[in-house]
This record gives structure tokens, sequence and C-alpha cells, in this order.
């Protein structure tokens, strides 16, 4: 049983950083309404940036690096959704130019990384403390690891009150219900767009950061690697819902432990996938129902 | 310092499109040149055609191989040439994607004029290799995976087999005294290449294998993985994990508290950027399983000097490969007297088998020395002593050897050859 528990916690911690990069992902999807796939990238990015900035060449102090890293992945994520995507979804607003645009953009931001910094595997050191363990019976976790989920339950708390105490959060929230009601509301849905980028960017930096932080190294493949995987989130906890991208991840995480014990590590991350699955053979929207006019959804 | 790319890094990623590369290199060499001939002048520069992939993912690692090519070319120029020719690389780019290895080789065939193949990794082998073979040019590579018992007259490889390592490392744990040990391999097709000859070989030597989980290629953690090894209470871990995973497969395997467990790894391991992902701390339990080599050749040190005279890259020792490789080729294009591949050819078992009379030499210039004076000689080179089997791979001792972060490798142990026989 220790071993259970155990395992469950370890898939939680997992999640709860996945569930970081997955909110940001859903709100984005929520507000633009394209499935971006430069968002993995975006998470691969973040790690460069904190890695450039602490590691080499500039040995800035860690926690500063991290903050930079975070604004400047903002600031990355806003030039792209305003000068690439939101200009060429305008024009050609059809979900499969937009799959193809951000595609694309994935493409290209890992090709341009890697011929950057090469495909080697680099360190990034956790402060000093980080990695001290603590031990509760057959659970054995560091301080990075509570730190992952306290950092992200603070995300939670923080995105959940924004998006329902501030006006820019209602906005954001009406525009993902019904853009077209939003524009004859009078809202600035193009200023809302923008600040939706900013937000998400600044969401893909702490989860980027999280989990180079839980891999302990990176290369550049880092974000890609999650991506696939907090889609599978946000399509197990429904698209468009900020929950269900919370719970999905939470989910995913705990399948991708606790099935190593039931079928076998071999089968562990395709295990995630069936399930995934037969969730959506049962409900095709999702664990959260949404109210998102996503044209992914039947609801 | 070495920084060596593990040459299994490609190959998980890939195997579908080596299947398909088989039959496109089957195909290519059905309708490839039968002309015999390849190598066409004899004067001008010796081309030395180098396959990788210069773009793409694996620019470092072919960079890595071309760099290793370069030094050799610099010290058989130096030495006056291969029978007074330049040696004159030619980087032939196949992205080390076997789908793009058939047009570039059969150009190169075609249009370069090369007297020798030096390239082809565990990537583009499958695709190179049989048009190569069928055109009778001679090619060396650096080829970790078993390629079957497939005799290629024209091939020579200076890597040893994945296979025999893991006899290697069995036989080191035996030797060891450990009695329970645990077999953890990433799902890579080269790490799998390894881990049965492992269990086979403990099973044999009457090892307990109390554990032998996968670590799945970017799972998304390892704790549960892990915590399975510990709970099987092993005395010693044979390993190999993929430097992208290492980083969190240590942090987690010492957060878990199986930091002080003996680790036992394959050559991969000896990796700096492995190390440097696994940590100085876990570093210090590791000892790695290699054919006898570097520190075996008293010209290894010249050579890595000579690799910072040539290219500004950071030395790696994969370039080793690819500098045997075309250091015995040359030797045997002098003892043959001919650059014609198919001449030549011949002449390579000559100058690395051992045998009476011959003296064993270190570099091309001692080579081409001895060669001059009409002595029989046998190279040794950088990466090992290069005593080929009939599948024309190096076989011999196994050394296990401890390392540091950014420093050399220490030589603890040998492994004699003979014990691995049976195995």
């Amino acid at each position: 049983m220790g071993l259970w528990l155990a395992t469950a916690v370890y898939g939680l911690v997992f999640g709860a950083i996945l569930a970081i990069a997955a909110l940001g992902f859903n709100l984005q999807f929520g507000v633009t309404n394209y499935a971006n796939f430069a968002y993995g990238p975006m998470l691969t990015v973040a790690a460069f940036m904190a890695y450039v900035l602490n590691v080499a060449p500039l040995h800035l102090e860690f926690w500063l690096s991290e903050v930079l890293a975070v604004i400047a992945t903002a600031i990355f994520s806003l030039l792209i959704g305003n000068y690439l995507f939101t200009p060429f979804f305008r024009r050609r607003p059809q979900l499969l130019f937009g799959l193809t645009v951000t595609f694309s953009t994935a493409i290209i931001l890992d090709s341009v990384l890697v011929g950057i910094w090469g495909s080697y595997v680099r360190e990034m050191k956790a402060p000093s403390g980080a990695l001290d363990v603590h031990v509760l019976g057959a659970l054995r976790l560091t301080n990075l690891d509570i730190s992952s989920g306290i950092l992200a339950i603070l995300v939670f708390a923080v995105t959940a009150l924004f998006l329902g105490r501030t006006k820019m959060g209602k906005s954001m929230r009406a525009m993902s219900d019904n853009e077209a009601l939003a524009k004859v509301c009078g809202l600035r849905t193009a200023r809302i767009t923008s600040i939706t980028w900013l937000i998400t960017g600044a969401m893909a930096g702490v989860a980027g950061l999280a989990d180079q932080l839980y891999l302990h190294s990176f290369d550049p493949t880092m974000g890609d690697q999650l991506f696939y995987l907090l889609v599978a989130a946000v399509i197990f906890g429904g698209i468009g819902s900020p929950v269900g991208a919370i719970v999905g991840a939470l989910v995913i995480g705990l399948v991708s432990q606790l099935s190593v014990l039931v079928v076998g590590e071999a089968y562990s991350t395709v295990s995630i996938f069936v399930v995934l699955v037969l969730l959506i053979l049962a409900r095709p929207n999702g664990i959260i129902r949404p109210r998102t006019r996503s044209v992914f959804t039947t609801a | 310092m070495r920084t060596r790319p593990f040459r299994q890094r490609a190959i998980g990623r890939a195997s579908g499109a080596i299947a398909i590369s088989i039959a496109l290199g089957a195909a290519a060499a059905a309708c490839g040149s039968n002309s015999g001939s390849p190598g066409a002048s004899s004067s001008g520069p010796v081309n030395v055609g180098v396959i990788a992939g210069y773009t793409g993912s694996y620019v470092s690692f072919s960079d890595e191989l071309l760099n290793g090519a370069q030094v050799a070319a610099s010290d058989i120029n130096k030495g006056g040439g291969i029978l007074g020719r330049k040696v004159h690389l030619i980087p032939v780019n196949d992205g080390l994607d076997p789908v793009d290895t058939v047009p570039a080789v059969q150009k190169m065939l075609a249009v370069d004029n090369v007297d020798l193949e030096a390239g082809l990794a565990a990537l583009d082998y499958t695709a190179g290799l049989p048009i190569l073979n069928k055109a009778h040019m001679v090619s060396v590579s650096y080829i970790g995976p078993d390629y079957g018992n497939v005799v290629m007259p024209y091939h020579w490889n200076i890597d040893p087999s994945d296979s025999e390592l893991g006899l290697a490392m069995a036989y080191y744990a035996f030797e060891k005294g450990y009695k329970r040990i645990a077999v953890v391999f990433d799902t890579s097709q080269g790490a799998q290449s390894i881990a049965p000859s492992v269990v086979a070989a403990a099973h044999k030597l009457g090892l307990d294998v109390v554990a032998d989980p996968y670590v799945p290629e970017n799972a998304p953690a390892y704790q549960t993985v892990i915590t399975k090894v510990i709970k099987a209470k092993p005395q010693a871990v044979l390993m190999q994990v993929e430097p992208a995973q290492a980083g969190t497969f240590f942090q987690q395997w010492q957060s878990l508290g199986a930091g002080s467990l003996p680790l036992i790894g394959t050559d991969a391991t000896l990796d700096q950027e492995f190390l440097h992902a696994m940590g100085a701390k876990l570093a210090k339990h590791l000892v790695s399983i290699e054919g006898i080599n570097r520190t075996s050749s008293p010209y290894y040190n010249t050579f890595v000097s000579s690799w910072g005279k040539v290219t500004s890259h950071p030395f790696s020792y994969v370039g080793g490969f690819l500098y045997d490789g075309v250091v015995l080729a040359a030797l045997a294009m002098d003892e043959a007297k001919s650059t014609e591949p198919t001449v030549y050819y011949k002449y390579i078992p000559d100058i690395t088998q051992p045998g009476p009379g011959k003296i064993t030499v270190y570099s091309y210039a001692q080579g081409l020395k001895l060669i001059k004076e009409g002595k029989q000689i046998k190279y040794s080179g950088v990466t090992g002593p290069l005593i080929f089997n009939k599948y024309h791979r190096p076989t011999g001792d196994y050394a296990a050897y401890t390392e540091q972060l950014d420093k050399n490798p220490v030589q603890i142990g040998v492994i004699p050859a003979e014990k691995l026989v049976g195995l």
C-alpha cells in the first residue's frame, strides 16, 4: 500500500507541472480558438532563456534568471501571437491553416534551438537545498517536488482570481464564450487577444522552468515531450475548460506512474493514451464539460 | 575531457526508417554501379568521402566524425600523403537519414571520384553499406548495433559489437563477486541490442537478475521504475540510460535512496554528456566497460593534441573511430601501392591482424616508414588494437574504467577476451 501511495504522489507532482502548462495552453486555445502546436517549443525557449541567463554566458543570480526568463518568454509569445499567428488567422481562419502555421512554427523553433545550442543535453542546477529529501514511509520527496506542487497551486489560484475577479479576466472568458458577441458588447478583442498571448506565454515560461528543474537536465526536445502529454491532459479534462486542464493533467500524472505498477514500465506511456481513448469514447467532451465555442467540441 | 554522443541516441527514433532503408539500400545496390572500380584516378588527391549528417539533429555528432577524419588526413598529409598524393576529404551530407543516404551515396560514387568512404553510423548504415559493397568501395564506419553475421568484404567497422560489450559487462559483475544484479537499460534500439546479451551472460555465469526493467524513452518520470529496482535489492546495477533521460533518472535515483548502489555501465556511459547529466556524486559509483583501447595506445595523447590543431571543436573520442579507419585504409593503400579499392582492400587484414615478425605501429608516420623499409606492420589504433573478426568487427579484451567529470577515464581492470568465449 505504501508503494501505491508513494507512486500516486510522484504522479501528482509531475501532474502539477503538467497542469501549469496545460492550463496555459487551454487558456490560449479558449480565447484565440487555435490549437497552438508551438506551445511545446515555447516551454523549451523558456528553459534556454534561463540557461543563458543563469549558466552561460550571463551567470545572473538564479531567481533573477528565472523571473527574466518568464518575462522574456511572455514577450516572445506576444510577438509570435501578434505578428505571426493573428495576422495569419485573420486571413485564413480555417482550422487546417491554423494548425499548419502553428505546427510549422513549432518545427522552426525546434530547428532554431538545435541550430543555436546543438542537440546536447544541458544541466540546469536547482538552488541549494532543492534536492534535500523528506522521507515519509515509502515516500521520498525532495524540496523541489514539494515546491513544484506549491507553485502549481499558486498558478491555479492566481489564474482563478484573474479570470473570476478582474475585468480583463472576465473579458477573456466572454471572448472565449462568444467572440462575436464580445465585440458587439464593445470589448476590445484585439487587445484581449494580445494580453492572452502575454499571459499564456508567461505560463509557458513558468511551466518550462518548472519542468526544466524537475528534469534536472534538458535538451531542445524538452517542450515537445511535454506537449503531447499536455494536449492529452487538455482533451482528457475538456477542451476550453481551465479546471478540466488541471484535472486532466493530474490524472495523466497519476496514470503515467501507477500504470508502471499495473502494466509495467514498457506500457506506461501507452496506457495514458489507452485511458484517453476510453474516456473520449465514454465522454467525448472530456471530464469537465466545457462552455467554449471550440471547433473541436460538439457542445 | 571527452564528449561522446551516444551512438544509440539516433537509433531508437528511426527504427521504422531503417526497415525502409534496408529495402531502399538493397534496391539501390541492385541498380547501382557494377563497374567494380569506382575509385578512378591515379593522380591528384586521394579522395575520401565522409558520409554523415551535416544538417539536422545530428550535426554535432557528425562534426565529431568528420573531425576525426580531418586529423587523420592532416597526419597522412604531413607524412607526405599516400603514395605521394594528398588526402582530400569530401563531406557527404545524408542528414543521417537513411532515406537521404541512398542518393547521397550514389552521387558520391558517381561524381566525387572517391577512393575510400569513411562514415555511416547507426542510423544510415543499412541504406549505405549495401550500395558501397556492391560498388566495391572500401568503407570504414562507426556502427554499434549488430548487423547480423554478414560478411561485407569491402567494409570494416571500427567499433566492437554491442552484444559482445554486454558479455563483458556481465563478466565484470561476476568477477567483482556480485550475485544479485539489476539490468536497467533504456528502450532505444541501441541499448536494447546490449541488454539481452547482459541477461543471457548473467544467467550463464550464475548471477541472479533480480530486476530488468526498461527505462522508457521520453517517460515523464521514473520513480516507480527506480522503486521497483530498489525493492529487488540488487548488489549492482548494469545499465545504460540516454543522456537526455539521465539527468531526470539519476536525480530521482538519488532522491529515492539508490545513490550508493554500484553501477556498471556500457561504453556510452563514459560520455561526458552522460556524466554531466548523471552528476559527479553518482559518477563515483560508476564503472564503465569498453573495449580496451585509448590508454593502451602510446599515440593517444598525440591524437588528442592534433585534434586541437586541426579543429576548434571540443575533442571527442568518437572522432577516433574515423581517424583509425582512414589511417588503416591509407596504410593498406601504401602496402598495396595502389589507391584502387579493389586492390588495396585485400591489404587491410595484412596491416591489422597480428602475426610473427610484424611490428606494431601506432601512427601513420611509423607505419609508412616501416612499409617503405619493406617490413610487415600491425596497425594498432587510438581506439584499440583493431583485431578484426571474420565479420570485420574488432574483437579483443575489454577494460573497466572510472571517469570523473571533465577528466579522461582511468583504467581499473581488464576483461580478457578469452573469458567471454562461451558466454
